[in-house]
């Protein structure tokens, strides 16, 4: 489970929990958290890659109910709430056409994006009830309104994350709980450069966008702080695609 | 908890607390028949107060027991998720069992 327990002044930070940590851009916004003050809480199938006081992580397959359920727990036991949960471990991989895309992957899409996001939804806003401005982000994909040939597991997983993030928002609401959606175009990580080595796919994607380039993380961290703000209190249920006109 | 008297005891202290929290409008004396969720529910929680309510319940079984404690509405013997009734002598008695 989790490496070791929080020390006394890292329960007074704001406690993020953030999915997919190790690399891409889980590992940006935990760093980027982690930098603003947050105690970070974070997680991955493999070991963790994040060296710094405040970050935590655990080995912990978003597919596996009870691997989700046994790390709220440790997490509610070490922390006793979380103040900010960011969604973002997700497959994408795989530009098949629906006609030649085996059942496994779609298997895997519905297990990693769409159940993977439920168990980790479900288990941390139970404990986020208690905490005053407390912030949910899902992270969906530009690909829902693009409608690519190609994606359509991928992207409906995706469009089933925002609609429960919506529905989640409305049940949240009157908790004080805000739950938005960042939609991030193409970004420079490992998944983007496998998809990349399928010849001219790079380019092919960048020319849907409304900006023609790669995103950066940065931008998508800046975005969260967007939505992290006490003043976005009144914004949620929203999707913020970034680098696309929808 | 082998103590079934304890575990109403802890249902009520959790429905006092979410009462003057404000969560739930007025304070109710809970015996087994109180209805905590379902049709004609005596407890006033609605679905997010009926979340709120169980999260205090298990910190407040936790802190008994020094042991995680997780209520699982589809673990507990009669609840059946098409109607959900729950009352305190069931979740009593589930609660018993879960710590006992
Ligand atoms: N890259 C893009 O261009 C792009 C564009 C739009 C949206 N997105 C979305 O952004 C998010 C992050 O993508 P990325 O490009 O950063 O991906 P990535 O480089 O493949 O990183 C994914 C992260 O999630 C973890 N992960 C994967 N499956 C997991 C599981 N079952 N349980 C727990 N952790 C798991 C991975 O670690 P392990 O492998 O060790 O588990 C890794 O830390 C995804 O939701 C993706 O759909 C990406």
């Amino acid at each position: 489970m989790a490496d070791r327990a929080p020390s006394e002044t890292e329960t007074q930070k704001p406690v993020a929990v953030i999915t997919g940590t190790s690399r891409g851009l889980g590992r940006a916004l935990a760093e980027h958290f982690l930098a603003r003050g947050h105690a970070v809480a974070g997680c991955s199938r493999g070991e963790g890659t994040i060296d710094h006081e405040a970050y935590h992580h655990t080995v912990v397959d978003i597919r596996e109910e009870t691997e989700v359920q046994a790390w709220a727990r440790a997490l509610r036991r070490e922390f006793g709430g979380v103040d900010l949960l960011i969604g973002n471990a997700g497959l994408a991989r795989s530009a098949l056409y629906l006609a030649m895309t085996p059942g496994d992957v779609f298997d895997d899409f519905l297990r990693v994006n769409f159940a993977g996001v439920f168990f980790t939804l479900r288990e941390f806003s139970k404990l986020m009830l208690r905490r005053p401005d407390a912030r949910v982000i899902t992270i969906s994909s530009t690909m829902v309104p693009l409608h690519q040939e190609g994606t359509s597991c991928y992207a409906a997983t995706k469009a089933a994350v925002e609609e429960m993030t919506k529905v989640l928002a409305r049940e949240l609401a009157p908790q004080g709980i805000t739950c938005n959606v960042i939609a991030p175009a193409m970004m420079d990580t490992e998944a983007s450069r496998e998809l990349a080595k399928d010849g001219d796919w790079k380019e092919r994607m960048l020319e849907k966008q409304t900006i023609p380039r790669v995103i950066g993380m940065d931008e998508i961290c800046h975005v969260a702080d967007f939505f992290v703000s006490p003043l976005a209190g009144a914004v949620t249920g929203q999707v913020v695609y970034v680098g696309l006109v929808d | 908890m082998s103590d079934r008297k304890k575990a109403l005891a802890l249902i009520q202290a959790s429905l006092d607390s979410l009462a003057r929290s404000g969560t739930i409008k007025n304070e109710i004396a809970v015996d087994d028949e109180t209805v905590l969720m379902g049709s004609g529910a005596d407890s006033g929680l609605d679905s997010l107060g009926f979340v709120n309510f169980v999260m205090d319940l298990e910190d407040r079984l936790m802190q008994e027991t020094g042991r995680d404690c997780a209520i699982v509405l589809t673990d507990i013997e009669g609840f059946d998720i098409n109607s959900p009734t729950l009352t305190a002598g069931i979740l009593a008695d589930h609660m018993t069992g879960l710590t006992g």
